[in-house]
């Protein structure tokens, strides 16, 4: 825990970020979730659409199933209008609505930062995420098909905003088991308990998953916004890859940081920390898969009695 | 860093096929439990013809465990299954005869819970959204047949009767094989 230990710059860098993050989720919650839900309600009164004050009216599972089977999708709606603007921001500026907006995400990445490191389990040691979430996302879109949806039992959503509108007070309203299931995997297990704080976002969050696929390919081009790497000034402090809250970046036997455009959320944590600005956030080639340089040493450890 | 799970191609198939079995099962479960919460379909003016039935057993244990004691009435996600065909435009309230304990009605609009009206006009041809959390204290689950009750929707600037949904809440754990319920004998234990 913070209390009763020296601060050092990086982690001074750290709290200022989580700081400014948090204001952009604070916006978030506001224009998305219950009570406010500006951004659903003035899309809604713009259109003349009657469209619930929540987060139910961007929902992401409505327009997708509506796609797939056969219904089509009205693009000049609430619902087609935030997709497209999810999709496309994920292609331009990488998953901005996870990164800047996802009070959701953020409310269990804030919480597990209360506990201590060694209570948490960093699932990303053992297990890589990307293939997991990508295969809940897989079952998230098929399911519907053949008759077993997932949402909007497991969403987390909608269970933190039932949370924030009267949970925090008890008052769940009426839960379903699936909704259980979801608070404790959302808010206990990935949440309190993991590392980062964001294991629902990287396992169980389709809507993570679909702006990850669409980023992972706008990375690749010159003129789309994503996280940028110079080996030359990295020094493998491990500084990035202790505060990534994803679990995005690692650091493997050889020193050398990995980079996963297909859990990043572009929060920039990583960003904020680096003590050499070896990580930065803008235009141009991302430079993770260039020429390996090898790290500078670690300095040894001072002897005791030193 | 040990090396972790997922990170040949083929570990990674299997990871993803592995999460895609998970989260089906996940839906089954939820398909499975479905019958948590009761549906209803009403077109007001007009009584509902199909009572609402809902049967406290079927609960998933996470519900018997955290959440027993409180159901949902619900006409639905979306578009509401409460359809309006009125000439004029109706004040509408709502009006729980015979229910155990307190309703809390979640309704996505102005709505006064003290008197439990809308406080919008629904105009004819409009549909709602409405959930009702019913309330079940722990004495009457203990019972074959919950209670049976009705939920009326009245219209408060005429004060007429609209429209009703029948309801019945059973608890089937607590049926005998000759159908006859033991009720006399929970009655006695809630009394304690």
């Amino acid at each position: 825990m913070w209390k009763g230990k020296k601060v050092s710059k990086i982690q001074k860098k750290s709290r200022m970020s989580l700081l400014k993050r948090f204001i952009w989720y604070v916006v978030g919650f506001a224009l998305f979730f219950a009570p406010f839900a500006l951004f659903n309600r003035g899309l809604a009164f713009l259109l003349d659409e009657k469209r619930s004050g929540d987060i139910h009216a961007t929902c992401f599972r409505m327009p997708l199933v509506d796609m797939l089977t056969g219904k089509g999708i009205v693009i000049l709606s609430v619902t087609g209008i935030s997709l497209i603007l999810l999709l496309v921001s994920a292609f331009l500026l990488g998953p901005f609505f996870c990164g800047k907006l996802c009070a959701a995400g953020a409310f269990t990445e804030y919480l597990s930062r209360l506990l201590p490191d060694k209570w948490k389990v960093d699932w990303s040691k053992y297990v890589n995420p990307v293939p997991l979430r990508y295969g809940f996302f897989a079952a998230f879109i098929i399911g519907p098909i053949i008759g077993l949806s997932l949402s909007c039992s497991y969403c987390g959503y909608s269970f933190f905003e039932k949370f924030t509108n009267g949970g925090i007070w008890g008052d769940f309203g009426v839960l379903g088991s699936t909704a259980i299931i979801t608070a404790f995997l959302w808010l206990v297990v990935f949440g309190l308990f993991t590392k980062g704080g964001r294991g629902y976002c990287n396992f169980m969050c389709p809507v993570g998953a679909a702006q990850n696929i669409v980023h992972a390919v706008g990375a690749k081009l010159p003129f789309t916004m994503k996280i940028k790497y110079d080996r030359k000034k990295c020094v493998s402090c491990n500084a990035c890859v202790k505060d990534c809250p994803m679990r995005a970046l690692t650091q493997g036997e050889d020193k050398k940081i990995q980079h996963s455009n297909h859990n990043c959320i572009t929060c920039q944590q990583c960003v904020a920390v680096c003590p050499t600005k070896s990580i930065t956030y803008g235009f141009g080639k991302g430079g993770w898969q260039q020429e390996e340089v090898k790290p500078v040493q670690e300095p040894k450890p001072v002897e005791k009695g030193a | 860093m040990k090396k972790r799970l997922g990170t040949s191609k083929w570990t990674m198939v299997v990871l993803f096929i592995l999460m895609f079995g998970i989260a089906l099962s996940g839906g089954m479960y939820r398909n499975a439990t479905a019958e948590e919460s009761a549906k209803f379909k009403v077109t007001v003016p007009g009584n509902s013809t199909k009572e609402v039935v809902l049967d406290i057993n079927e609960q998933g244990l996470p519900k018997k465990l955290i959440q027993p004691g409180m159901i949902t009435i619900s006409s639905g996600h979306g578009k509401g299954n409460l359809v309006y065909e009125g000439k004029k435009p109706a004040f509408i309230q709502f009006k729980f005869s015979n229910f155990p304990g307190k309703v809390e009605v979640r309704y996505r609009g102005p709505y006064d819970e003290k008197t439990g009206r809308i406080l919008k006009p629904i105009k004819p041809g409009d549909s709602i959204s409405i959930d009702f959390g019913v309330e079940l204290p722990a004495d009457v689950r203990k019972q074959a047949v919950v209670f049976i009750g009705e939920i009326q929707l009245m219209d408060w600037k005429t004060n007429k009767l609209i429209g009703t949904i029948p309801v019945k809440i059973i608890n089937s754990k607590y049926e005998t094989n000759t159908g006859a319920t033991n009720n006399q004998n929970d009655n006695k234990e809630s009394c304690h």
